[in-house]
């Protein structure tokens, strides 16, 4: 298992419990859709399980090792190595070009420049937005800004990528190709991959999906094919109440 | 604007300055700093206005004093009501001595004068008045030379015809009867007349003039028997005074200026720095319904009402603290302490802060104020400029680490604010090349006192023996090597009096500063200051005429010299040119490795008066430290606040920033390093920028200041001490950097970016 959490709760302040005792295992090379309504803890334990949050209570493991109790900065070297993060919102960092935000996190990893630059070149080569590279990011398109943010949260070839409503803030042909990107890196490199979405579209793209409500795991789903008939896995995700 | 819009507009204002507890509180931390600096500032500034003039005035100083025997009620008749003379004073006064060193100390004691009286009233600046008999009121000066506290008690030996007696200090005063004791001598006090009268009984009559220019004419009626060595023209004492002065006033001038100018950056970058990140907000009220000016007058209201409460705080602290710098200024300047407190100009000086903080609230506010709704808010969101960091690409070519570059691009985000940081960073630089200039200054005033027009070690005092016996003793005295005279006259130009040095045989041994011409090689050749070829419109080369009481006789102006004294109106020549008359002083140069303060002390034994050329310098450089490194310490204080809120600033506008470099892997360690990473780059620049203008600014303000020898006597500070700025500002970067860095470093991650 690449991940395993258990008894995960994280309580406010005020006594607000976003996540009740979530158990959830990952295997390696799984793509893992957790979706549910608006404010039923999905977000949250995306955070806990990047080290971006704290639980209140439970385990965590990652690759074997239990990491929940690590500090902040330890967090950090999991996440330069082993994780990758995707964001609705993108979060490129505006002053920098494409090329410098894709790189930084290998940098920040002490991965040479050159080498650095390498795996750049080929992710947005892959990506199919190798042209922007010198460009700032917050002149291009959802989509292609959502690409930039994909590359930079593969560069460093994390165990896992966690993606929080990746497509939320897209078009639907941006999400389209979006998901399609997340699917092929799944299935040639055997990236795992556990993104949240509350789209029943979106989901329908994972092998397994997750569904939650009000802070606990609802119901569990195994999707055997989801490139096959799309739109009937999502009818019946629908019927689900995803 | 109407009530209710009115009332909506101040609980705007209200939750905006409660939002942000921390940014307020150190916007009006700024503010309280800068008004705190100002006070200090105006205060020094003040007593900085011609000392003299001012103590004179406050002491009601008399313009020719005569100090005689026992005199007749006619004699002090014709002395008060000559037609020149508009307010005098007669009082008893004795000479005596207390064995307070090694050798005895001469005091001149005079009955204490009313407080209301019209003449020479000295000014108590510590304890009291006398009240009893057996009280005394010493010149403080002369106290602190000698070490003599309140309550010390003085055992008085009188001279012929007294009786000793024992006075215990009441209180010390300033007075400008007579300049700083030891440059003046005997040291002055005042008691009760009657026991003055105890221990002898001379006369002192004081006037002062309807036109303080006419001492002369006036000492010219006083009857001969009069007239002798107990006379003091008021010209005499303002001389000696100002020309104790003069560096130091510079140098204090030049740095209150700096503080000034730091004071308007910190105001400026504080202020529109914190207004600029508000956009997001202004968005906001436009949407909500505030018209362009609106939010304009809401943001001045905002802003002029947090200066106002913590610019009355500054103003507080300022008075309290001024007194610190006052008091060795007035010490140095030889005046009484000037207050901080001066309600005029305590009210002129938060006016001013209020009005600075308005003007720069507004200038930035109406930028904001005219951005389209839309933009606004979503540069406030994103706060996202246009293109990609050239600060940042910039650090990526000079192979900086990835943390480097990201605090380089951050420090850089807004350009403005970045500059205005550099600026307050910069004069902060520029005080401390201005502080280490000054000490240059000192150094090279004290190592080549030609620079003070006193190209010698020692200056003698022939006293009671001959110039010739005089000169044979100093020059006997092992460690002198060269010795000669020199005489003080006046001489009449074409233009006027000025003052005029004669130097005896060997004068080529005592080379005076000359940046232009050269020094005067034989009689009928003379140099001169600057102010004297000015008032004389010559050139050098040019032959002038001169006259020397009934002699006349040309000189030719062979080169400039440096000269501190009198505005530089001074010509001096051999004086072998002129059969010169009158008691000369005797100058000496020591032997290299002789032992200056044993020769000193060694002519003081052959019964020679030796007074050190350096050793007034020494003390006038010990004396005003403390006020520049105290001005200079207020001035990196406005600095690191100035740093400390901009880092602040950026660190919260960049706060998604560091969300999103913690979600990819930064450690909290490397968010501390990313913030002094910024602070060290605006540092730097700083550095750069600050300690060229500091060399050059120093010199053009010495200039400026002092036309006839600011430029010759400036001091460049050595390249070791000009490095040491280097680790200064930059520790002073990590400083201001480590509570944001810190902050940033706490912020949770998923919190910033859920924000989003």
């Amino acid at each position: 298992m690449v991940i395993v959490a258990r008894g995960l709760t994280r309580e406010y302040e005020g006594g607000v419990k976003a996540l009740r005792s979530v158990d959830l295992e990952v295997p390696d090379g799984e793509f893992v859709a957790v979706t549910g309504p608006s404010g039923c803890g999905k977000s949250t334990l995306l955070n806990l399980l990047g080290g971006l949050d704290r639980p209140t209570a439970g385990e965590i493991e990652l690759g074997g090792r239990r990491v929940d109790a690590f500090s902040e900065a330890k967090w950090a070297h999991v996440r330069r190595r082993e994780i990758g993060f995707v964001f609705q919102f993108f979060n490129l960092i505006g002053n920098l070009s494409v090329a410098d935000n894709v790189e930084l996190p290998a940098l920040l990893a002490g991965v040479s420049a050159k080498e650095a630059r390498t795996r750049r070149a080929e992710l947005l080569e892959t990506l199919g937005i190798a042209e922007h590279a010198d460009q700032s990011p917050t002149r291009l398109s959802g989509g292609q800004q959502q690409r930039v943010a994909i590359a930079r949260a593969l560069i460093n070839r994390p165990r896992v990528l966690l993606a929080d409503e990746p497509t939320g803030n897209l078009d639907s042909a941006s999400a389209r190709d979006v998901m399609r990107l997340l699917r092929t890196m799944h299935d040639e490199r055997g990236q795992t991959i556990v993104l949240v979405t509350h789209d029943a579209r979106v989901a329908a793209r994972a092998d397994r999906v997750v569904t939650m409500r009000d802070g606990r795991i609802a119901d569990e789903t195994r999707l055997d094919a989801g490139r096959g008939d799309i739109a009937a896995t999502v009818s019946r995700l629908m019927q689900l109440g995803v | 604007m109407t009530r209710p819009q009115l009332r909506a507009a101040a609980r705007v204002a209200r939750a905006d300055l409660a939002g942000r507890p921390v940014q307020t509180a150190l916007t009006g931390l700024a503010i309280f700093v800068a008004a705190t600096a100002l006070v200090v500032t105006l205060a020094l500034r003040n007593g900085l206005d011609d000392p003299f003039a001012a103590a004179h005035d406050a002491t009601r100083g008399s313009h020719v004093a005569l100090s005689t025997g026992a005199l007749t009620p006619e004699q002090i008749e014709r002395l008060t009501t000559h037609r020149d003379v508009v307010a005098s004073d007669v009082r008893p006064e004795a000479f005596a001595s207390a064995a307070l060193t090694r050798n005895p100390v001469d005091i001149r004691v005079q009955g204490i004068p009313r407080p209301d009286a019209a003449v020479d009233v000295p000014r108590v600046t510590d304890g009291r008045r006398p009240t009893a008999p057996d009280e005394v009121l010493l010149e403080r000066s002369f106290a602190r030379e000698l070490g003599i506290g309140i309550g010390q008690t003085l055992r008085l030996a009188a001279r012929r015809g007294g009786t000793d007696t024992t006075l215990t200090v009441a209180g010390l005063a300033v007075t400008t009867q007579q300049a700083e004791y030891p440059r003046w001598n005997p040291g002055l006090a005042w008691a009760p007349d009657e026991a003055v009268t105890r221990l002898g009984s001379g006369t002192r009559v004081a006037v002062r003039l309807a036109d303080p220019e006419r001492t002369s004419a006036y000492i010219a009626a006083i009857e001969p028997a009069l007239r002798g060595r107990g006379i003091t023209d008021w010209h005499a004492v303002r001389d000696a005074v100002t020309d104790q002065a003069r560096t130091s006033t510079i140098i204090i001038g030049v740095n209150t200026l700096l503080a000034l100018l730091a004071v308007g950056f910190t105001v400026a970058t504080v202020i529109s720095g914190r207004v600029l990140a508000q956009r997001r907000e202004i968005g906001l009220l436009k949407a909500i319904g505030l018209t362009p000016k609106g939010v304009i007058a809401l943001l001045v209201a905002e802003y002029a009402a947090l200066a106002l409460a913590a610019g009355v705080l500054g103003l507080v602290a300022g008075t309290l603290i001024a007194p610190l710098l006052l008091e060795p200024m007035a010490s140095l300047l030889a005046t009484p302490t000037p207050s901080a407190f001066r309600p005029a100009a305590l009210l002129a000086a938060l006016a001013l802060i209020v009005a600075a903080v308005a003007v720069f609230a507004a200038l930035p506010a109406s930028r904001a104020g005219r951005l389209n709704t839309v933009d606004a808010l979503a540069l406030g969101r994103a706060t996202l400029p246009p293109g990609a960091s050239r600060a940042a690409k910039l650090a990526a070519a000079l192979r900086l680490p990835a943390t480097a570059r990201l605090g380089v691009k951050d420090a850089f985000t807004s350009r403005s604010r970045a500059l205005l940081t550099v600026g307050a960073l910069t004069m902060m630089v520029i005080t401390l090349v201005a502080a280490l200039s000054m000490e240059a200054t000192y150094n090279r005033v004290i190592e080549d006192p030609a620079l003070r027009a006193k190209p010698w070690d020692v200056r003698v005092e022939p006293g009671t023996r001959g110039e010739a016996e005089a000169l044979r003793t100093v020059r006997s005295q092992p460690g002198v090597e060269h010795a000669t005279t020199i005489r003080g006259l006046a001489v009449t130009t074409t233009r006027g009096e000025a003052q005029a040095r004669a130097l005896g045989d060997g004068f080529e041994r005592f080379r005076y500063a000359v940046p232009d011409g050269r020094m005067f090689a034989r009689p009928g050749e003379a140099v001169a200051g600057r102010g004297f070829f000015e008032r004389l419109g010559a050139e050098i080369g040019d032959t002038i005429q001169l006259r020397a009481g009934d002699q006349r006789f040309a000189v030719t102006l062979v080169g400039r010299h440096v000269e501190p004294d009198n505005d530089g109106e001074i010509v001096i020549f051999p004086a072998a040119t002129i059969a010169t008359t009158g008691e000369p002083d005797l100058i000496a140069q020591l032997a290299p490795g002789a032992d200056p303060e044993q020769v000193a002390r060694a002519l003081t034994a052959r019964g020679l008066e030796a007074e050190l050329t350096s050793a007034e310098v020494r003390q006038e450089r010990a004396d005003i430290r403390p006020v520049v490194y105290g001005s200079s310490a207020l001035l990196v204080a406005v600095a690191l606040v100035n740093l400390l809120t901009t880092l602040l600033l950026v660190t919260r506008e960049r706060a998604r920033d560091f969300g999103i470099l913690k979600a990819i892997g930064l450690t909290p360690r490397g968010v501390l390093a990313v913030v002094a990473c910024g602070g060290a780059a605006l540092g730097l620049i700083a550095i750069v920028a600050g300690i060229p203008a500091g060399v050059v600014l120093f010199r053009a303000l010495m200039t400026g200041m002092s036309p006839s020898e600011g430029a010759d006597i400036v001091g460049t500070p050595g390249p070791f001490a000009l490095a040491l700025i280097i680790p200064f500002v930059l520790a002073v970067s990590a400083l201001a950097g480590s509570l944001p860095a810190r902050g940033a470093a706490r912020a949770s991650a998923a919190a910033v970016l859920r924000a989003e």
